[in-house]
Parts: structure tokens; sequence; C-alpha cells
């Protein structure tokens, strides 16, 4: 159903048709029932008018006894073929003519007349009517009529269906009309929106039609279409201006992109320039600084009077606090850059607050301040830190503490907070006694470059950096530094340092050698070195590379200063000629030199070597002290690196550890300056001045050094003894026999190698035994040192 | 007796002695009587034939006693054409043109009387009846009696020479109708 009235068209023709079907219908029916009503009534009427009239006609007859007459009156009706019967009765009701179709019962004529009226039965209508003559009744007659309703019901439905049937044809006729009037209009509009939705065409108009909705409709329609034209042309304009912009931003973020690239490049460049050039600033210095500490590294072991002495330790001491400074910078470089790195291993937190009071433990003693330190023994001896980041953040500390304390002490203390997890806590204070800081200015401390005229750049002095690099090292640690201060009273500067536990039997050994301080030690018990010839017999010759004259010639000194011959060669090219002459044992080489550099002469030298045998000993010495700066060098098949400025003491490690000299069996028949009065002096006079080189203020602060250690080491036995530890009685013994034979403390010396070897068989009576004369010793030889101090 | 009564008894009289009883001149008289009191109604008459507007209509008997009795009987009862009924009986040689509007010859009055009064009628509106096997020319209505059946003539020509104008009705029932 819904189907047939998709369209318009058929659903007004379909309410066109079934109006008019309605209409004609319910009027038809009306019609219908109302004329059979009135057919009805006419019928009834039509023969009670016929029924007076053929009475009329048939009065006469009646009133003159005519029967024959009326007979003949009533027969005419034969003529109406739709009467039944007729009868004719006499004033006394008796039948006085009658008629009857022939198809009709006789019983239909009624035998005497009923009362005038009406009657209708069935198809049949009756009537009796009453016959009159000049107002006197003289008899009544009967008709009996067909109604003939069926033939009356099928004509007018007949024509009904007719009607309807022209009234449909009416309708389809109006409904066309009404199509080219209405429904042409909305088809035609209808199929044009349907093409402007398939086609986008949007400049079509729907043609008006009539003044009507309708032609409202189609105006309406046109408006929109208009409407729709112009925003769509906009929409395309504004399109394409979208586009336009689109590619002129996509122009501009690619020109954008490449700037930034190309700045990113610069930046890039910029900041390999800068480590480029930091790299070569610490290159640069330290090669003149080399020169300069190496020289006076060697002008010390000569023989100065006072004056000379004291200039020499103030220009030392401003080229190591150069250095220090210029180590400071490119920590804080390296810091700022993100490529500073702590490098933990296993080390010992005693050792390494023993190094640090070793190293300041002169300055502290010259200002006449009480430099000591405690390590708590709960700490675990081996723990992971990096110790060379941690000695410098120490360092820094207590070069401050001493440099701003007039009188008292500075103390070092390092204690267990707490353990937890694998990991000691450990809190290292330097405290001191020095002029403080207010409380506000606490906190600038940290601050980088914080020295502008203020009491902070007074306490810190240099590049104000270290403790800046010391709290960011700190940090990187995983711990904290603070300070608390109270002006005129003291500072104490914390360190707190999560320490992961490692095994002790991962520590490094720790050389006797390395931690005696300063270049008159190094030296005491060194040869004089032989001749270029005897030391190629020998297997001991040495070969000093470095493009930088002054460099050679501090090398050169220091190589001789340690008892060895040595030659020289300018850049890498040269020393290869001359080490393949094959007189060479041991080959130190600057890294960076014209022509051939170190890296490539070792190269050169590891694949001219027959295979596996690495008879040559390659040592680089590099100003850069950059990380990955010693796996350069392994790589390149060297087999150690020393930093410049080279430090006499680390040097002899070298040189001892790879190319020891044969057993010195003439040492101490070196310099001999003056007979020491006493023949039972606690110290051999003869290695004494070897080691002095004669300066009796060498000597003192030799011997000042060699005491501050041995006090440490002496306390260490106590401790050790006091706790029956084999292993640390051992190791503390071992230290001041080795210190003792150093100087010439040979009695002291024995008597700790004597505890030593009995500490080893765990034989705690002859320990005790040895304890009295090791004791015996150590008094002897304070006093000694007592005396000299005194005799300064 | 009242009209109703006197109605029901006369056409009674008249319709059923027609075959109870074949003859019997009483009965034929009084049907006559009864007949001439119902031809007025078939019977037109010009505006002339009537002095007044409630002038009574005057039926005049020539003889036939029985039958003026019968009309006498009638009269008293009921009207003609809306008009009371009087019953004139003509004397011997009386004339019949001035007051009469029907003139009943009885048979018993003879030829020459009905010839006379029809005569004396003729051009004027009044209706002539004759009974006579023989009517005068000029009589418009003469009784006849057919098979024991008082039946009755008309002339049309009579009629219409004294302005009389009959209904179709009545020459229907009549035995014969002629132009004469």
């Amino acid at each position: 159903m819904k189907r047939i009235f998709r369209s318009v068209r058929r659903k007004l023709f379909a309410a066109v048709l079934l109006t008019s079907l309605l209409a004609l219908v319910i009027c038809g029916a009306g019609l219908f029932v109302y004329d059979l009503q009135a057919y009805r009534d006419k019928s009834a009427n039509d023969l009670a008018v016929e029924a007076d009239l053929v009475g009329y006609e048939t009065a006469a007859a009646l009133q003159f006894d005519d029967p024959a007459s009326a007979a003949q009156n009533v027969a005419f009706l034969k003529a109406r073929s739709n009467v039944r019967a007729a009868a004719v009765y006499t004033a006394h009701g008796s039948l006085f003519a009658s008629y009857r179709r022939s198809d009709v019962d006789r019983a239909e004529v009624p035998a005497a007349p009923s009362r005038a009226g009406v009657a209708i039965h069935g198809d049949t209508v009756a009537v009796f009517h009453d016959i009159t003559v000049d107002g006197e009744h003289v008899g009544s007659i009967y008709l009996a009529e067909d109604l003939r309703m069926f033939n009356r019901v099928w004509t007018y439905a007949a024509i009904v269906l007719l009607m309807i049937l022209v009234a449909l044809l009416g309708a389809a006729a109006f409904s066309a009309w009404l199509q080219h009037g209405i429904t042409r209009p909305i088809v035609d509009m209808a199929s044009l929106a349907r093409d402007v939705v398939e086609k986008r065409d949007y400049s079509v108009r729907a043609r008006r039609r009539t003044d009507d909705e309708i032609g409202t409709l189609a105006d309406a329609f046109n408006e929109m279409l208009s409407q729709i034209e112009r925003r769509t042309e906009a929409l395309v304009s504004s399109n394409a201006e979208i586009q336009r912009l689109n590619k002129d931003l996509e122009r501009r973020v690619m020109e954008r992109t490449a700037q930034l690239e190309e700045s990113n490049l610069q930046l890039k460049t910029a900041s390999q320039a800068k480590s480029t050039f930091l790299s070569m600033m610490s290159h640069e210095i330290r090669t003149p600084m080399n020169g300069v500490l190496g020289m006076l590294e060697l002008l010390s072991l000569s023989k100065l009077d006072m004056q000379q002495r004291t200039t020499l330790n103030i220009v030392r001491d401003s080229g190591r606090s150069l250095l220090r400074i210029i180590d400071d910078i490119l920590d804080f470089s390296k810091i700022e850059a993100g490529k500073l790195e702590v490098a933990p291993e296993v080390a010992s937190i005693q050792e390494l607050i023993g190094r640090v009071v070793a190293i300041y433990s002169g300055n502290a003693s010259s200002k006449a301040l009480t430099l000591s330190s405690h390590c708590d023994p709960r700490i675990s001896p081996a723990v992971m830190v990096d110790p060379l980041r941690l000695q410098q953040i120490l360092n820094n500390l207590v070069s401050n503490a001493i440099k701003f304390t007039r009188e008292g002490s500075v103390e070092i203390r390092a204690e267990l907070v707490e353990r937890r997890e694998g990991s000691d806590l450990v809190r290292i204070t330097v405290t001191d006694t020095g002029i403080g800081i207010a409380r506000e200015k606490s906190a600038a401390l940290f601050e980088p470059f914080q020295q502008g005229g203020s009491e902070v750049a007074r306490i810190f002095g240099g590049t104000g950096l270290g403790l800046s690099i010391g709290k960011r090292l700190a940090g990187m640690m995983g711990g904290e530094i603070t300070v608390t201060s109270e002006l005129g009273r003291g500072t104490t500067v914390t360190v707190l340092l999560p320490l992961p536990i490692a095994d002790p039997a991962l520590l490094p050994r720790a050389d006797a050698h390395a931690r005696s301080e300063g270049a008159a030690a190094t030296v005491a018990a060194r040869r004089a070195p032989p001749s270029a010839d005897d030391a190629c017999a020998e297997g001991t010759l040495v070969l000093v590379v470095d493009d930088h004259a002054v460099n050679r010639l501090v090398l050169r000194r220091q190589v001789t200063a340690l008892g060895y011959a040595c030659e020289e060669a300018e850049d890498g090219r040269e020393a290869l000629e001359k080490w393949r002459s094959g007189r060479f044992s041991l080959l130190i080489t600057d890294c960076n030199m014209p022509v051939m550099d170190g890296y490539e002469l070792a190269r050169a030298i590891r694949s001219a070597e027959p295979e596996g045998a690495r008879s040559t000993i390659i040592i680089a010495c590099t100003a850069n002290a950059l990380k990955g700066e010693a796996e350069n060098c392994f790589a390149a098949g060297m087999n150690d690196y020393i930093a410049k400025p080279v430090q006499l003491r680390r040097l002899a490690e070298k040189l001892d550890k790879w190319l020891p000299l044969p057993a010195q069996a003439d040492a101490g028949t070196g310099t001999v300056q003056d007979a020491c009065a006493a023949g039972d002096a606690p110290f051999d006079r003869a290695v004494l001045d070897q080691a002095s080189g004669g300066d009796a203020d060498l000597e003192r602060e030799m011997l000042a050094q060699f005491r501050r250690f041995n006090d440490d080491d002496v306390q260490r036995l106590a401790r050790a003894l006091e706790l029956r530890s084999l292993e640390d009685v051992v190791s503390a013994a071992h230290r001041i026999k080795g210190a003792g034979r150093t100087l010439g403390a040979e009695a002291l010396a024995a008597a700790c190698e004597r505890m030593e070897a009995a500490a080893r068989d765990g034989d705690w009576d002859a320990i005790a035994a040895c304890r009295e004369a090791v004791e015996a010793q150590l008094v002897q030889v304070g006093r000694y040192i007592d005396a000299a101090m005194a005799k300064a | 007796m009242d009209f109703r009564r006197a109605l029901t008894l006369v056409v009674a009289c008249a319709a059923w002695p027609v075959h109870a009883e074949p003859s019997g001149v009483a009965l034929q008289q009084r049907i006559k009587a009864a007949f001439l009191t119902k031809f007025p109604a078939y019977v037109e008459w010009p505006s002339s034939a009537f002095r007044q507007p409630q002038a009574p209509f005057v039926i005049g008997v020539a003889g036939a006693e029985p039958v003026a009795r019968e009309l006498e009987q009638a009269a008293a009862a009921r009207t003609v054409n809306g008009r009371p009924l009087r019953v004139h009986r003509l004397a011997a040689g009386e004339p019949a043109d001035d007051c009469c509007h029907v003139i009943f010859v009885g048979s018993d009055s003879g030829p020459e009387r009905a010839a006379e009064l029809v005569a004396q009628a003729r051009g004027k509106p009044i209706l002539t009846v004759t009974d006579t096997q023989d009517p005068p020319a000029g009589s418009v209505i003469n009784f006849r009696v057919q098979d024991d059946r008082v039946r009755f003539d008309i002339s049309r020509g009579a009629a219409e020479r004294n302005q009389l104008q009959l209904r179709s009705q009545l020459l229907a029932v009549a035995r014969e109708a002629s132009d004469r």
C-alpha cells in the first residue's frame, strides 16, 4: 500500500478518487434510502390517486347499478402491468366488480372492503378507497400493485454505479489537471532536487508555474539553492584560501625547521667546539703547568737555602692551586654539560680519609692546626664509591677548613648512621674552629661563582666552584651536603652518603709508597742514573716522547731523578725509528703530537712486535683529563697511563711497577751530608740525608709527615691489638715497617717486621713481646723528630 | 327516518332487487325515483337555471304518483347538487318550463303529455326524463327496463339543446346514448 502511494501524484489521485468515491457512496446511499422511501410513498400515493380516479369513473356504474360498466372500468387497469388486482365494492360491502392479473391468485382479491387506506406488504402496495358522489358514499374500490422494489434497487444501483464510474473518470481527469497544477511542479522540483544532490549543480532553478503555495515553495527552493550556491562558492574559495594558507604554513614550517636544524647544528657545533675548547684548554694549560710543577719538584730536590725553599714552596702551592682551579672549572663545565660521571669502585672510606689527611697534614701543621680524623669502625671496610670524586669533595672541604681557621683544629669524622639493605649510610663531617659563616649566607655557599667580594668569596676564594661542585658530586652519588655554622665559632660541613657495601677482598692493595707524599721521599733511595749504554745493557733504558721541549725536559729530569737513563724523541715517527734500534725497554709518550701521535705510535709498535710478545712497555702521558682517555690508551695497546702534570711520586709508581731497577744494593751510598751524632739514633742518617737531599727543611717536613702517618698506623695497631685482630695487626705493622725503612728507622722497621711475622703466625705471646720493642722504638723515633722540629 | 338509513334503503332497493325480484313494478318505481335523484350529479345546468344561489332544485313529476311519493320521501332527507330538493307535481296541462329543473313524465301520462312537456322544455335548461317505449324527440333521458333491470337511454342532442352537459360517466352507464 505505501509503495503504491510513494509519489505525490498517486497520492493526490488516490485522494481525489477516494474522496469522490466516498462522497458518491454516501450520497448514493442517502439518495437510495430516500428514493426508496419516496418511491414507496409515491407508489402508495399514485395508487391512491389511481384508486380515486378509477373510483370516480366507477361511481356512476355503482350508482346506476351497472357492474358491467364497472368491470369494464377496472379492466382498463390491465394496461398497467404492475397492477395486480382491483375490485369495486358496493356501499353495502359486496363485491361489485373485480380484476386480477393473470398470474395473481384469486385469493388476493378481498371478499369485502377494509377501511380506506394504504397498506404495504412486502413488494405489494394495496389501497382501499371510498367512492363518494356528491358527498354520498356509493361504494369502495381496492387496488393492489407491485412495488417492484427489486427492480428499483437494481436500477438505482446501476445508476449509482454508472455515476460513480463517471465521477471516477471525472476525478481522474481532475487529478490529471491537479497533477498539472500541483503535482507536476512538485515532481519537477523533486527531480530537480535529486539532480542537485547528484550533480552538485546549484545553478539550476525550479520553474515557477503558479502563484500559490507551490509557487512560494519553488521560490523558497530557488532561494535556498542560490544560498547554497553562494555558500558553496564561498566554501570553495575559503577552501582554496585554506589550502593556500596551509601551503604557506607548510612552507614556513619547513623554513623554520630548516632554520632550527641549522641552528641546532650550530648549537651542536658550538657545543662540540666548547668541549673541544675545554679539552684543549685542559691540555694547553696542563702542558705548561706540567713544566712548572715538574721543574719545581725537581728544583726542590736540589740544595736550597731557607728563603729559596720557602719561595719554591709558595710557587709550588700556587701552581697546584692553579691546577685545581682549572680542574674545578673543567669539572663544572662537565657538570653543566651533564658529562660528569661518577665511577663507583670498591674502596675503603678509612683509607680515603687517610689520604685526605695525608695531603693536608702539612698545611695544617704549618698553621699549627691539629688535623685529626676519626673513622667509625662499624663502617664496612669496603664500599662502592668513586674514591677520586669523594676525595675531591673532602679535599675541598678540608682545604677550606684549614684556610679559614686561624687556630684550633680541623677534624674529619666518618660515622655510620645506619645500615640498610646492603648499604651503609655514612656521615662524613669536616669541623673547624674557624671564622664561621653567617646563617643567612650559608645557603649561598653552594651556588657557583659566589665570590663577588662577599664573605663567602673570602672564605672560598678561587673560583667559588669547589663547594658547588662538591654538592653536585654528592648529589650524583645519591647523597647531600649541608652546612651548619656559627659566626666566630666554626663551621661543620656534613656529607651524607649512601654507600653500598662491597667485598673487602676486592679492595686494591694499598701501596705503601703511594702514601708517601713529597718528591724527596720518592727519590730518597734512588741511585744515580747510569749511562745510556749501561742502562741499555741492563735493559732499563727509557724513551721519552713529547713534542713539547719543556715537557720533554721535565720528564727526562724526573726519569733520571728516579735512577733511570733515558733518551728523547720529538714525535711518534722519531720515537718509532729509535724504538726500532731495540735499545729501549719502556716508552713514556705524549698522546697528542704532530706527525704521529701517541696512539699511532703504540699501534705501530704493537704491530711491529712479534705476535704475543709485548716486550716494550708503553706508558701514555696525557694532559687530557677527560673521561675515556684511559680506554683510548689501552685500546691503542698501551700498558698504562699517567696524567700531566706528572708527579714524581706517580712516575715512580709506574716505573717501579713496569720497569723495576735491579736490587739497589748500593742504596744509601749517595749524598751523605753530615753524620748524625748519636750512633744509636733511631734513624739511619745516611738514608735520611739521601731522602732529603741534605735539605734540613725538607728533612723536617719528611719527618713530620712520617710522624703523622705513623701516628695513624700506631693508633690502628693499638686498636688491632686491643681487638686481637691478627689481620689488622699484620697490616698496621707492615705499614709502620715500610714507612720506617723509607726514612732509615731500621730498628723500628725490624721490630715491626718481627711483629708482622708473629701476627702472620697467630702467635699472640710473640706479638705481645714485639709490642714492647715497637713501642720503645716509637718513643725514640718521636723524641728524635721532636728534637729535629725544635731545631727549626 | 334519517337520511342515511333512507339512503341505505333506497340503494338497497335499487341494487338488490335486480336479481332477487326480477319483476316488480313498485320496485322499479322506487329505482326510477332513486335514479331521478342521482342524475343531477352527472348533469350540469347553466347558471341561469337558478334564480338564486340557494334556490331549491325542483323535480317536476307528471303522473307516476309512486315515483313522486318516493321522491318526496327522499326530498326530506337529501339535497341535490347542494340544493334542497323539491318535488313539484305537474298537473295535467301545466307547463313545466318555468320552475322545474328536471321533468319526469311518467308512462301513465301518455305520449301526448310527454311530447307536450318535452316540447315545452325544449331549449330550456330542463332535464327531461321520459318513461316510454317510444320517447318523444327532445327527451334527454328515457327509462327502459331490460332483463328486468331499470336502464336508460340518453339523447345527447336533446341535452345540448336544453343547454345541459352530461358527464361521461353517465353516458358510460346508459343503455344507449345517441346524438339525436
